[in-house]
């Protein structure tokens, strides 16, 4: 590991990519330089449409037909890449570059068992690999992926394993031919936060153990940080900032790294956002509780089958103090998003209370409820499927007027314009249509619909987990000013502690239906007394050299 | 460990001025006009050289159904002098004659009103009622889709045209609009399984559980926001249907249990044509070619349509 | 597999006895007198009028007359034509012809359907996928009977290359012109489906990773877009079938063939309603379990769906 040779193992030199669409040419990378040693780490980080994916593609000769290399060089051991043929280029990937990909749920092909595809992966990387001999190796190569009783699950199918397994039998292809190189295109962003630290432990290992250096591709700066010797920044194409990850995260010098790093949630060791009061130490039977959940159970049963029933939400009582953000913390599975639902009414409860301003959700009448949903409203996730996309950003803004029979056209109208501040969007947006809108930009028409009929709670079901981290700090701001001029309580329901650190004051974590700890977040990050919250802790990445 | 890398640590730091910071977000200036979703959908079909072919086309045999005497003068089937039976082309009659003697370019012209007629009365009502029938057991679900879904299976395990052959071969009369109530009756599950699955697919979203939460009706939820949302598919695949609806009319007919053979239509003219076709081949080829252009252009606009309307094609921004 | 089986077969109960009992609806419930619809103006003989009675229990209530349809078809009693031969038995004769044409038209249409299709889908946007996507829009806008009779006069009439009737004891090299006219507008369809589904296929993650592991072009094309793109062609196979049965009664009827489609055809022709339900009645019948078929071999191409509870 100490030994380092003096030339690289990969060098990309003035690298342009540019992708020939139905509107013209369009350049995805541009002047893109770096180089990677034997056995070391890069991180090549950025956020969405920065070209990050597309370079690692260009590497592996994997672009999309209507991409090409314009200009520069990949440099692979001293051979050209972007030169080579596709006969060429089969007999370098799997066999001395690797690839693990970002989804693993789409990753294996479903129709094939798990060891089968191992095994062609051995067989077209290994010259006369005997069949029996694939099987062997396949299974060896299972267990050490992780995979208990890997010589009887190799005849199963991808679909029987859980996204962590699959994901580590794809680490298990990628290193399957002992590669020089790994690239690894976020590898662990379609995974729960707890499998994410395991996987990038298990690659680790896999990669040191063979010294094997490594392309990791990701969005997640602590991620990065973390896990790589050095890290190269892009943004819009372009590399604006490389060198040592140490180096770059305390000391950066490129503006758009320094928003990078000041936005990035996993670094923030504390709330940095401080629109609430100070909160009181009671929990659930706190007098100002504006929410209050009692022992609530929500009981789904199997369909077709008497007796199986899955309990996603098993006896739950959280309190929520009125003009603060409480977060509910869990994994994929939780119920966190089964208990927004039913807090929000669109879900019934099997058993317990869920008292909302006073009003019990369980006897409401019709027009209570009615009266009920003016003071509470939802900010969902997916910033592309949260606004009906043939209503104009005034018919959607304007529509909880109409529904509830609030003001004139004129009044209406005016409240639209007076959204549009609120929420930081100009005027002329009302005109504007869902699909003119970046995804900062829907979720923000978001708001301004949940804010129209000026509710008192917000429930935010991983209202910002989709948005890019400069994104999602900008809308975090906007949620925190919102709350303390319009004296807003917040529902915050999320996977990322990080987030939760920055924005809230109380947090209950919650694990397969039940709430394992829940507290003030200060108290709980700081002194974690249940082990799944401290695991859910450690699996924020730690940045050497921050505090 | 990262202390003592041993990798290169040179550092790297592009040149930049403040325009790099700004983050890149579409400008919503009042310049530019608005674009929705139908107006994108107009940008992206208007494009394509297809699109322009079968419109011009459709617009063409829809004119000349609905007004045949534009495009001729002779009477298709007045005036059939046996002397010109089977004639070639001559001056005024550009396709010849028929066995009877009469004009074929006449009749050619004459018989698209019965083909797009039907065609285009079968399909409004196959939309209307599989549309609807889709859209109830796709929003409301629960027993309701289960029964719908059931009925729709029964209908769906009789091939249209077999069923038609079935309901037309014990029926008493024979008219265009039996024709096409026929063919709607066994045609319309298809559309109805398209209609729910898009409205399934609508009901899930997001804006359907935010206006949920407002408080908005389930049945204005359905008119508002669903069925806006599901149509795209339902016009796109009840546009290729009214291409094979005209297809079934002209296989009824040539059967022989389609429009009465009084009627002038391509598909007559085609089952008449067959006692000729050794003679005079060319009697099948005008009327058969007259049909497959009508039917291919509402196929080419159905393709058009599905790329621009169907949410898997429609791109992300 | 088996719960999924038996949940299929399930599925099917009511399918089976609501299609039947919308054809004998159709048939015996609508207004006017059945029997008088079911001849159209011809006059039966009284003889076979009394049979038909009879056959189809018309003095009993609606319901107890469909039981008793029920009843015979399960026990392969399919009624008799207007010239009182048992339609068992004019199926039982006409079967293997329709058996040797629907055999090559199947084999036809998949394997060059599937073919042209998979080298489209390959060459998206290139200039053999534009042709594919054209000829196929045209052939499926042509009518199988236009097909039948331009084919016949070109293949057999004039170039005479081939019969232009298909005889009693023909060999399968008569039944191939009428087994292309049958097959040409389905095969356009698997043309454009499998088209579109390597299409789709080939953009999939697994795909990515097939390639990126190193696999050479013809296996990951072969073992995984292959493969995968032909899920959804299995399932249009058995939805065509029905479209296939039409094209029978068509293509049997121009080729003059003896099978269960000229069967129909003829009945048509003569105004035999008796035949043309019960026969319609088995078509439909094969229908469903072939849709059954079918289903049952999506599970065994999609391990998913097969173990899926």
């Amino acid at each position: 590991m100490t030994q380092v040779s003096r030339s690289p193992l990969l060098e990309v030199r003035d690298l342009d990519v540019e992708f020939t669409t139905g509107s013209g040419v369009v350049k995805a990378v541009s002047d893109v330089n770096f180089s990677v040693y034997p056995g070391e780490t890069v991180a090549v980080v950025g956020e969405s449409g920065s070209g990050k994916s597309t370079t690692s593609q260009a590497v592996i000769g994997m672009l999309a037909s209507n991409g090409r290399v314009t200009r520069g060089s990949i440099a692979f051991n001293g051979k050209d890449l972007t030169h080579m043929s596709a006969r060429d280029f089969e007999s370098i990937r799997g066999s001395q570059i690797g690839y693990v990909p970002q989804d693993p749920m789409s990753s294996l092909n479903p129709v094939w068992p798990i060891g089968f595809q191992v095994e062609e992966t051995l067989r077209a990387n290994t010259a006369s690999m005997s069949r029996a001999d694939a099987k062997l190796k396949a299974v060896e190569l299972l267990e050490q992926a992780g995979l208990g009783e890997a010589s009887a699950r190799t005849s199963q199918y991808p679909h029987q394993f859980s996204g962590g397994m699959r994901q580590r039998v794809l680490i298990g292809i990628g290193m399957s031919a002992r590669p020089q190189l790994l690239i690894a295109d976020e590898p662990t962003s379609a995974l729960d936060v707890t499998v994410q630290r395991r996987i990038l432990d298990h690659l680790k290992n896999m990669t040191s153990e063979h010294g094997t250096a490594m392309i990791l591709i990701t969005h997640d700066l602590g991620v990065a940080a973390e896990r790589a010797d050095r890290l190269v920044v892009m943004y819009r194409g372009k590399v604006v900032e490389a060198g040592p990850s140490v180096e770059i995260l305390s000391d950066p010098r490129h503006p758009y790294t320094k928003r990078l790093i000041a936005a990035a949630p996993s670094v923030a060791a504390r709330r940095i956002l401080t629109g609430a009061r100070s909160v009181g130490t009671s929990v659930a039977e706190s007098p100002t509780a504006v929410i209050d959940i009692q022992d609530v159970r929500k009981v789904y049963a199997l369909r077709g089958r008497k007796k199986a029933e899955v309990k996603a939400v098993d006896g739950v009582s959280i309190g929520v103090p009125a003009g603060t953000t409480t977060a509910i913390v869990g994994e994929s599975g939780s119920g966190k998003s089964t208990l927004a639902k039913m807090v929000l009414g669109l879900e019934k409860s099997t058993s317990g209370t869920i008292t909302v301003g006073g009003q019990n959700i369980g006897d409401a009448t019709a027009s209570q409820m009615l009266q009920l949903r003016r003071r509470i409203q939802p900010v969902f996730q997916d910033p592309y499927g949260t606004l009906d996309p043939q209503y104009s950003v005034r018919n959607t803004v304007i529509e909880p007027l109409a529904i509830h029979g609030v003001g004139t056209p004129t009044e209406r109208e005016h409240r639209a314009q007076e959204l549009m501040n609120e929420v930081a969007l100009p005027q002329a947006a009302l005109n504007r249509y869902p699909n003119e809108l970046s995804g900062g930009q829907r979720q923000r028409v978001a708001i301004a619909r949940a804010l129209a009929l000026k509710p008192e709670i917000l429930v935010l079901d991983e209202a910002v987990s989709a948005l890019d981290v400069i994104v999602q700090d900008q809308i975090l701001r906007l949620l925190d000013e919102l709350q303390r001029e319009l004296d807003l309580t917040y529902l915050f329901i999320t996977h990322d502690l990080a987030v939760v650190r920055m924005i809230a004051d109380r947090v209950a974590v919650m694990e397969k239906g039940l709430v394992v700890e829940q507290g003030r977040v200060d108290d709980i990050f700081d002194n974690p007394s249940e082990e799944y919250t401290k695991r859910l802790l450690d699996a924020i990445p730690v940045v050497p050299g921050v505090a | 460990m990262p202390t003592s890398s041993p990798f290169p640590s040179e550092r790297y730091v592009a040149p930049f001025d403040d325009d790099d910071v700004r983050i890149s977000e579409p400008t919503l200036d009042a310049g530019t006009k608005p674009r929705s979703v139908w107006s994108d959908v107009w940008m992206s079909i208007r494009k394509r050289p297809l699109f322009w072919t079968s419109a011009i086309l459709i617009s063409l045999v829809v004119t000349v159904a609905a007004f045949p005497s534009w495009f001729t003068s002779v009477s298709p089937d007045e005036g059939c002098l046996l002397a010109n039976s089977d004639g070639p082309p001559q001056m005024g009659h550009p396709f010849g004659f028929t066995v009877q003697g009469c004009d074929v370019y006449s009749r050619v012209i004459y018989g698209a009103r019965a083909s797009v007629m039907v065609g285009l009365l079968a399909m409004l009502l196959a939309t209307a009622f599989g549309g609807i029938v889709g859209a109830l057991a796709g929003f409301y679900g629960g027993i309701l889709d289960s029964i719908l879904s059931r009925v729709v299976d029964i209908f769906f395990a009789i091939p249209m045209v077999l069923g038609a052959i079935v309901m037309m071969s014990v029926s008493n009369e024979r008219t265009a609009i039996l024709v096409a109530v026929v063919i709607a009756v066994f045609a319309w599950p298809q559309i109805a399984r398209i209609a729910r699955g898009a409205v399934l697919s609508a009901r899930k979203s997001d804006y359907v559980t935010a206006v949920t939460s407002l408080g908005l009706s389930p049945f204005k939820t359905l008119v508002r926001h669903v069925v806006p949302n599901s149509l795209g598919p339902v016009i796109a695949v009840a546009t290729v249907s009214l291409g094979t609806f005209i297809v079934a009319e002209s296989t009824l007919s040539y059967l022989g249990i389609g429009l009465p053979a009084s009627t002038m239509s391509w598909g007559n003219d085609i089952s008449q044509a067959q006692s000729s076709l050794r003679t005079n081949p060319l009697l099948l080829v005008y009327p058969a070619g007259a049909l497959s252009i009508t039917v291919l252009s509402f196929l080419m606009l159905g393709d058009v349509l599905r790329d621009a309307l169907d949410p898997k094609e429609r791109t992300r921004r | 597999m088996l719960t999924y089986a038996g949940k299929r077969l399930l599925q099917l109960i009511p399918v089976f006895f609501g299609s039947t009992f919308l054809i004998y609806f159709m048939v015996f419930a609508l207004p006017g007198d059945p029997i008088r619809a079911l001849f159209g103006e011809r006059q039966p003989p009284e003889a076979l009028l009394t049979q038909i009675r009879e056959q189809f229990h018309l003095n009993d209530p609606f319901i107890i007359q469909y039981f008793h349809y029920i009843w015979g078809l399960l026990h392969g009693d399919l009624g008799t034509t207007y010239t009182g031969r048992p339609v068992s038995e004019v199926i039982m004769n006409a079967f293997p012809a329709t058996l040797q044409l629907a055999t090559l038209a199947l084999l036809f249409e998949a394997v060059a359907g599937i073919s042209i299709g998979l080298v489209a889908g390959l060459r998206k946007g290139k200039f053999f996928d534009a042709s594919a996507l054209v000829v196929s829009l045209l052939l499926i806008s042509i009518p199988t009977f236009v097909t039948g009779y331009v084919l016949q006069y070109i293949f057999a009439v004039k170039l005479g290359w081939a019969s232009p009737t298909v005889g009693a004891n023909a060999s399968w090299g008569d039944y191939v012109l009428p087994a292309i006219v049958l097959a040409t507008a389905s095969f356009a369809y698997i043309v454009r489906l499998t088209r579109s589904s390597v299409v789709e296929t080939q953009a999939m993650d697994h795909v990515r990773t097939a390639t990126a592991k190193g696999l050479p072009r013809r296996r990951v094309i072969s073992v995984h877009v292959l493969r995968n793109s032909l899920i959804p062609v299995v399932t249009f196979l058995g939805v065509d079938l029905g479209s296939l049965m039409v094209g029978a009664i068509v293509t049997e009827g121009i080729f003059n063939i003896n099978g269960i489609g000229g069967t129909v055809y003829r009945a048509v022709q003569l105004g035999d309603g008796p035949t043309i339900v019960s026969i319609v009645a088995v078509m439909v019948i094969i229908f469903i379990f072939a849709n059954l078929l079918v289903d049952l071999l999506y599970a065994v191409l999609d391990p998913r769906i097969r173990y899926a509870n």
